[in-house]
Parts: C-alpha cells; structure tokens; sequence
C-alpha cells in the first residue's frame, strides 16, 4: 500500500493520463449501445418455452401486430369508413408493413343462391342510412368480424397491420401517428397500441429514464456534496469519479453488446447511489488529516494516512457491496444477472479510482486552507440528535428491541399479501396512454395478450378438426377468453356457404375429401395468407389462437392450468398439444422473479455474512451483521404487500441490493463501537463516540444513497418507480437498525467479539 | 473459327436490329400466335419460404376463339392428389372490354358446382405465384418500351427491354423482359412495385417447338417478396386435337376426370 502511494504522489500525471486513456477506450463505444425494450430480451434467450415461440411464429408466421384503434359514435358511418379505408391504404404502403386488416379490405365468405365467394366485406362505402344499417347488421353475424375488427357495440373499429421483421418501431410508430393525426378529431378518437407500439413507448421511456437520471442524479448528488464540503474539490473529484465509472460501465455494454433493458437502464443511477462512498470518504479524511498535519506537511504522508486509515471499514464495505451485486449472478433471469455483474463492475471501478486518481489529482492541487473543513454548524446539531438517540437506546435497550422486533413482525404480514407480476402492459399506471389503448383492445378487439394450442395430425380429417373445435369450445366455457380462432372457424364458414348460408351446414363435413377441397377452394379465392396463421403449409400443424382479455398474469396461469388439464384429458392427437406462445411464456417470468429473488436473497446474506465473519473471525458477529438487514429486507416485503407494489423484473432485485448496500452502515457502526469498547469506553460512551463520529458518517452516506436513488421516483415504469421509493425506505431502516437495534441487541447479548478481551 | 464467315455481316445485323425500338419488338412478340386448341396435363410445385411444398397436377383444356363473344374458354381438372381429384374450374372470358369473366367450380365430395366471383386479373391464379394477368397476355398498350441493348441469357442472344407502366395504378410498374431474337419469346421477367423495388422473377425456359408453337414447357415465378415460388411443368401437351365446343360446360365440369 505504501508504495502504491507512494508511486502515485511521484507520478501524478502520469497516473490521471493514464486513467483518463483507461476510461477513453472503455467508452470509446458508446454510441453503439442499444436499446432493447422487448419484454422478452429479460429471459434466457435459450429458455425453452421461448425457443417454442419462436418455432411457432415461424411456422404460423409472426404476430407481431401493431393496432389501430378507430372509435367513433357508428364505425360504419361513411365518414369513419372513408377514414379507415384511407389509414388502411396508406399503412400498406408502407416499408415493413406485411399486411393490414381492416374493416375496409377484410374478406368474408358469402354464399347464397348457388353463388360463393371469398372477397371484400366491405364492397362500397354506404351513401344511405339503410346501406350503413345492413352493413353493421351483416357485420354482427359475422365470426371472423365481430370482436375481432369491430366492438359489440360498434363504436370501435381496429386497423390490424402485421409488420415483417427489420422495421425500427420508433420509424413505424412517427409513420403510423403522422397519418392518425390527420383525422384525429373531437369525435374520432383515434388510437395506437398492440406489443410494436408499447415496445416503441418502453424503449422511449427508458431512453428518457438515462438522459435524465443521469444529469439529474449528479445534480442533486453535487449540491448534496456541496453543502457538506464546502468545496469544488469535494464535490468534483467524488463526481468526477462517478462520472468515470458510469462511462466505463456503459462503454463495458457496448463492448459486450449488453443492450440497456427495463431493468439495466437501473445501473447507472445505482452507480450515482453508491459510488460516490469512496471518494467522500477518502476527501473526508483528507481534510482531517491536512488540519491535524498541517497544509505544510508532505503530500505522501498526508494522502498515504488517509488511504491506511480508511482502508479496513471501507474496504470491507465495498467488497461486501460487490458481493451483493454479484449475488444477482444466482437470479434466473439474464437481465438481472447483467444488473448484478455491471454494478459490480462500475463500483470496484469506482472504488480504485477513488484510492488512485483521487490522490493523484490532490497531489497536484494546492493544500486547502486549514479553514475549509467538513464540520459546521448543522453536523454540531446532529450530533446532538444523535447523542440523544444514543441516550434513548441506552436507557431503553429492551423497549428498542420490542419495538424493533413488533415492527418487523407486523410487516412480515405482509409478505404473503405480495403479488407477483410479470406484464409489461401493468409497467405503466392505470391511464396512461399504453394502459389506456390496452384497455381499450381487451374490451373491444378480444384482449391484448395472447396464447396458442398447436394440434399436429392430419388437419383435414374430420376426426382431428372435431377435437380442435372441442379445444375451443371448452375455452370459450373460461373467463377472460376474448375470442378463439383456428381453421374450423375457416372450414365451418366455407361449408354453410357452399350450402347457401343454412346455419345447419356451420359445421364439420363428415369426409376428408370435402374439406381437403374447400382448403384448396380458399387458397384459390383468399388473395392474403390469411389461413397461414392457423394451419402450417402440409396441412400437418394448426394453431388455435386465444386472445386474452385480462393484465393479469394470475389469471393467464388459470386459463393455462386449465387448458393444459382438458387438453391432457380430452384430446388424442400425434403429440400431446399443451397452451403455449406469449400470455405461457410471461406466465412463467412469474416463478423466475419469485426465485430470482429468494435465491440472490440468500446468496447475498450469506456472502455477507461470510465476509463480515471472516473479517471480526466471529460467527456471532456474522449473525449480528445480518439482522438489521433483516429487518430492512422484510420492511420492503411487507410494504410491497400492504401497498399492492408488484413483484416484477425491476424488485426482484432489491433484496440483494438491499443487503450488499445496507451491510456498509452495520459495518461502520460495530466496526467503531468494538474500537471504543477495546480502548476501555463504557457501553454508553462507546455508544455516543461511536454515533457522533461513524454515525455522522453513516447518516450521510445513507442520505446520498436515497437521495441517488430518489430520481427513480421519476420514471414512467412503475417497476423503476417502486424500486426507488422501496431502496428509500429499506436504506432507511437499515440505518436506524444500524443505530439502534445493533448496539441494543449488543448490550443485551454482549457478544465475545466486542467485549471479548474485557471477560 | 466456325462463324469467320459470317462475321462481315454481323454489324449489319445488328445495326438493323438496333433500329427496331422495344415497342416493336414488344409487338412482334404479341403477334406470336396462340395455339387455338391446348389440352396440357400441368404439374404445379408451390413452395414456400421454409421450403415445403405442395404439388398438384392438372389437367387443363384451353380453346382461343378468334371472333364471335367469347375471347377463350378454359377447363381444368385436379388429377393429383387423390383427394382433391376432380375439383374442376371452368373459366369464360368475354371478348367485349370491361365484361367480367364468368367462373364456376366444382366440388366433387360436395357433389355441386357453384358459381364464383370473377377474379380480378392481379389476384393470383389458383394459390399460385402467377396471377392472372401473368398467365394470360398481357396488354402491351398499358406499357412504354425501351430496348436496353443484347444480352446473352442461357447462351440464346436476347434483347433487353424495359417496359414502364403508364398508369400509376398497375401492381408492375416497371419490367425488364429478356426475349429470345430467335425464337421472338421471353425467356425471363424481372417486376418491379411502385417503389422499384424488385417483387417478382418470372423464368420460361425448356421451349420447344410443337406444331408451329413455341412452348416453354417449365415456367418459374418467385415471389420475392412473399419468398414464396411456382413452378409449373408442362408433362403432355396436345395443341393439335380440335376442342369440342361441348366440352366447356357445366355439364362437363360436373362429369369430372377422363
């Protein structure tokens, strides 16, 4: 250590350029990091149910489909047909776009009077008030219409566009708008949503969080270091920091190609939190030490007392704040693992820098003032309150831990209560503009979220049409179904209109034959694929499709419990169909959050615990270190139950980041008050030395945590959101639990590794 | 050298050659004459982008007409596979301009024949990659051409001409056709949309020469777009057996396969 220092005080400029050049190469590519909004990217890209997905979108064609929500008081008056047929052109004409299905050019079969069919719904735009009735009339009996492109009541109508890949959804999204706007009006209400648009608003609004989080958190981290320095230097050097590490951790995702999720676009405000410890603590006790030294001292001395003074608490400090991060590598979802290996990163990066640049750059800076300190007039009115804390828990060490323990438990009672949720659509509050249009799709176009049975078999036999029909039939019988769609829809339309409309032919054929040739009769007459999407090109797969009509992921988990059990139950078929596709795929996110969580959980307090252990060689001290972060931990859980917070992507890290930031404030406090036991202090001096210096110390560090992490208050994602307020609230119990659940439990237990050497 | 002799007179060829202009050579290509009788058994190979396919076989008659009210007439039958065998598809095209055709079809396992919506002449035929328009002639007048110059294609001398549409509402804006000087008949057809992009390639190749008539017996079309492609295969042909007048109706659609 010493030669390092001393290295450092000789070569000052040799040591920033070098840095600087470090940190020049690691963001050198930073323009290239991308934004990857898709709800998907949060899983293992080779997650099996994904993999499937995927196999399915290529065999029935993708459905990725953006919607475009018409309401108006009649959606057949001509004025909204004209509308509709014009947005229906001019999106066809556009670059990505597959193709588009609307009320204008959707083809129906008609039959009647030994004449059939497949064309236009729509032939002419109604002139009168008859035509405009018939059509909505027509439209009502209509299966492959109603619900599907226009609400029971008619108000609504929806433009699908089904996009190929390559397209930008930024691009589509400022295209579709261009053309909405132009008919918008008082009484057109016109509106864009389905998965291209929200990953649109998701990749804007995480884009937003990092333009703005980032200024903003300095800002507020700058006047907060301002006020307690009173000094340029110790506010830029700390930032200056800082501000190297996020470059060089956002450089480190554009080297690796690590696009910046709804949950990594977390890392820089974490780092801003807590990055910023080392070099307030190293300028801190600069300070300290040019007073007591003197600004005549050598600059080697000054900086190398600073460096061997700090570097055992806050040494420990850090490794334990990067041991909790990296618990984030035992959590199921990549994303979250990314979370845990790029904070990491971004903190010991800050960490070295704090204890090599830092110095080096105050090497070269003149000596402050011996007037210029970090002690004023507010930290003489903190220690005060905190000496009065400190007599309160002396004089009150069993109510303390009552209170301490009632409160825990009373929380604890809420942890059952926790809903766990894992769809994108709940990211956002109840009337924004993406919950809004979702709204809007579940109750009028069959729902915004989807699953798929895919039946293999000979799809033309009769025998294996009956049972997708009785696959549907009985999810019609199960809430929040919005529709269901397969081939039989298409093959019972063709037979009653090849038997001239009579409802008693809208069924099965009884022979293979018959419906081989009606499929062969509809390739001929449908201009679109529109059959590709339920029945692969060998007629061996068929899709059913299912929209859903709910947010809630609980109830995708009964629909699939459901169906998987009728379809284990009921259907013979070559392989066992199961319910798959997107709602399966976001229901499983749900036990991956849930164990995501539980197991970081544990991996972060044992790491914890492990090296706290290590470092005061005693079990007991372990066990001592992880209860205030217990109680911590179980205050988020409780609250997430009581205040309905869901359990999603963005919480499911708390706990381990809960733990490897709330450790820093145990380990200061036992650290200080085992020092002042050992040099003979009575349990009530060693408490009140122990709050008025470390706990000065503590109480700041955990303000400039909560203050880093308050910009997250501002995000649109509800999952950044309550991870903001929730991070506020646990750093906040853990401090007080550092102050005085510790040292109560610590003079009711009296633990050998602090008063060891006294008995 | 096997053509020294005739290399005086290559320039001279081909200066005249150059002075026809792409309208008339376009022209000429139109007043090929058309076999007045055909009956073809067809194979069809529908691919699509994952590179399954779907073959059929039909039998088609075709009888042109050349006065009176009916421009041509056509017939076809499903062969293979089995269970669509005998769907059958009569088609009457009107002479008169604007007229819709009138189509029928014919299911055998539904035991009716229903008659049908004329199709529009961009819709493509039958699920396949041609649409109707490109089975049948095409209206050269829709069209301005320029010859680009001679290319060599599948070792036949061509000429390379570019057609543009007139009316900007036509699905093929523009077409690049390589025609064959010897024989006076494509042997390929690039389309392109609206944006000049590239949709389709149209390949005719395996002519040969029956009673008079150059016939390509394999026709290729690849839709690029959709990434999905035809083939049709030419396995008989008789263009000398006189069609009965008879045979194009309904009645002989519901008799079925021969």
């Amino acid at each position: 250590m010493k030669r390092l220092v001393e290295f450092i005080t000789r070569h000052p400029k040799s040591v920033i350029a070098f840095t600087l050049l470090f940190i020049g190469v690691m963001a050198a590519p930073l323009g290239r990091l991308t934004i990857d909004p898709d709800m998907l990217s949060l899983i293992d890209q080779n997650d099996p149910d994904l993999v499937r997905m995927d196999e399915i979108d290529e065999i029935f064609g993708g459905q990725d489909i953006a919607i475009i929500s018409v309401a108006a008081e009649n959606a057949f008056h001509p004025r909204i047909l004209q509308i509709v047929d014009s947005l229906t052109q001019a999106i066809e004409g556009m670059d990505y776009v597959d193709r588009v299905t609307s009320i204008t050019n959707v083809e129906i079969i008609r039959g009647a009077n030994d004449f059939m069919s497949v064309d236009p719904f729509l032939e002419v735009i109604p002139s009168s008030q008859e035509e405009q009735d018939s059509l909505g009339h027509l439209a009502a009996q209509e299966k492959l219409i109603q619900d599907i492109l226009i609400s029971d009541d008619q108000t609504h109508t929806a433009i699908l566009v089904f996009l190929s890949e390559g397209g930008y959804d930024e691009v589509l999204y400022r295209q579709f708008k261009s053309f909405t706007d132009r008919y918008q009006s008082e009484d057109v209400i016109i509106e864009l949503g389905g998965m291209p648009i929200i990953r649109y608003h998701i990749s804007a609004d995480i884009e937003h969080d990092v333009v703005t989080f980032i200024p903003l958190g300095m800002s507020l981290m700058v006047i907060l270091l301002f006020f307690s320095f009173r000094s340029w230097r110790g506010v830029l050097l700390p930032m200056g920091v800082v501000a190297m590490s996020i470059a060089a951790t956002l450089g480190l995702m554009a080297w690796l190609d690590i696009s910046l999720k709804i949950v990594t676009n977390l890392v820089p405000v974490m780092l801003i939190a807590i990055a910023n410890a080392y070099g307030i603590h190293i300028l801190a006790r600069y300070y300290e030490d040019v007073r007591e030294l003197g600004a005549g001292a050598p600059i080697h001395d000054i900086i190398y007392r600073g460096i061997k003074h700090i570097s055992t608490p806050i040494l420990l400090a850090g490794v334990t704040t990067i041991a909790g991060f990296l618990s984030l590598l035992s959590h199921v979802l990549p994303a979250s693992r990314e979370v845990g290996i790029l904070s990491a990163f971004g903190i010991a990066l800050s960490f070295i820098l704090s204890i090599t640049f830092i110095p080096a750059v105050l090497t070269l800076l003149r000596r402050p003032s011996a007037t210029e300190n970090i002690h004023n007039d507010e930290s003489r009115y903190i220690s005060r309150v905190l000496s009065h804390l400190g007599d309160a828990v002396y004089h009150h060490q069993k109510l303390t831990l009552t209170i301490f323990i009632g409160l825990t438990i009373i929380a604890a009672f809420g942890i059952p209560q926790i809903v766990v949720d894992s769809n994108p659509l709940n990211y956002y509050e109840k009337g924004s503009e993406i919950h809004r249009i979702s709204t809007v799709i579940n109750e009028n176009y069959g729902g915004s979220s989807s699953m798929s049975v895919v039946v293999e078999g000979d799809i033309r036999e009769p025998v294996v049409l009956k049972q997708i029909e009785a696959i549907q039939s009985y999810l019609d019988t199960l809430p929040d179904i919005g529709y269901t769609m397969s081939i039989v829809d298409f093959i019972k339309e063709m037979n009653a209109a090849m038997h001239n409309n009579d409802p008693r032919y809208y069924r099965i054929p009884e022979s293979r034959d018959l419906v081989a040739q009606y499929l062969l009769l509809y390739s001929f007459e449908s201009s679109e694929g529109t059959l590709d999407t339920y029945v692969d090109y060998e007629y061996y797969q068929a899709q059913v499709v299912i929209r859903i009509s709910t947010f809630d992921v609980d109830r995708m988990v009964v629909i699939e419990n459901k169906l998987n059990q009728f379809l284990d139950e009921n259907i013979r078929v070559d392989n066992q169909p199961k319910a798959e596709g997107y709602a399966v795929l976001i229901a499983h996110l749900i036990p991956m959050m849930v164990n995501g969580q539980i197991r970081s959980l544990f991996v972060s307090l044992f790491f914890v615990a492990v090296i706290v252990g290590l470092f005061f060689r005693s079990g007991m001290a372990a066990l001592f270190s992880v209860l205030p972060l217990t109680t911590g931990v179980v205050s988020v859980f409780g609250l997430m139950g009581y205040f309905d917070v869901y359990l999603n992507a963005g919480t499911s890290m708390l706990s381990s980041i809960v733990v490897g930031v709330g450790i820093d404030y145990t380990i200061h406090f036992l650290y200080r008050f085992r020092l002042e036991i050992r040099q003979g202090a009575s349990d009530l001096d060693a408490l009140h030395t122990t709050l008025k210096t470390t706990g000065q110390g503590i109480l700041f560090n955990a303000l400039a945590v909560m203050v880093g992490f308050s910009v997250n208050m501002l995000s649109n994602f509800l999952p950044i959101y309550f991870f903001g307020w929730l991070i506020l609230v646990s750093i906040l119990v853990c401090t007080i639990g550092a102050m005085t659940l510790l040292p109560g439990l610590i003079m009711q237990i009296r633990p050998k590794f602090v008063y060891g050497e006294r008995r | 050298m096997r053509h020294s002799r005739y290399w005086i007179l290559f320039p001279l060829v081909t200066s005249i050659v150059l002075a026809e202009t792409g309208l008339e050579i376009m022209e000429k290509l139109d007043a090929q004459p058309a076999p007045e009788n055909m009956n073809a058994v067809v194979t069809m190979t529908l691919e699509n982008k994952r590179g399954q396919q779907r073959i059929r076989t039909i039998q088609r008659y075709q009888k042109e007409y050349t006065d009176g009210e009916f421009e041509n007439k056509s017939l076809i039958f499903f062969l293979e596979p089995a269970d669509e065998r005998g769907t059958g598809f009569l088609q009457w095209n009107y002479r008169e301009a604007g007229k819709d055709d009138d189509q029928w079809l014919y299911l055998p396992a539904l035991g009716r024949e229903k008659r049908i919506a004329a199709a529009e002449k961009n819709s493509e035929f039958m699920g396949t990659d041609f649409t109707y328009e490109d089975m049948g002639d095409r209206d050269i007048s829709k069209y301005t051409y320029k010859l680009l110059g001679e290319e060599t294609l599948a070792g036949e001398a061509c000429w390379k001409i570019e057609g543009q549409a007139k009316d900007k509402s036509r699905t093929y804006q523009r077409m690049l056709s390589w025609i064959s000087k010897e024989k006076i008949q494509p042997l390929r057809v690039d389309f392109f949309d609206k944006r000049d992009d590239q949709i389709k390639v149209l390949e005719m190749s395996d002519y040969e020469q029956i009673n008079g008539f150059w016939i390509a017996k394999t026709m290729h079309m690849q839709n690029l777009k959709k990434k999905h492609q035809t083939t049709l295969a030419i396995q008989e042909i008789d263009l000398k057996k006189v069609l009965n007048d008879d045979l194009f109706t309904i009645r002989m659609l519901k008799r079925g396969v021969r």
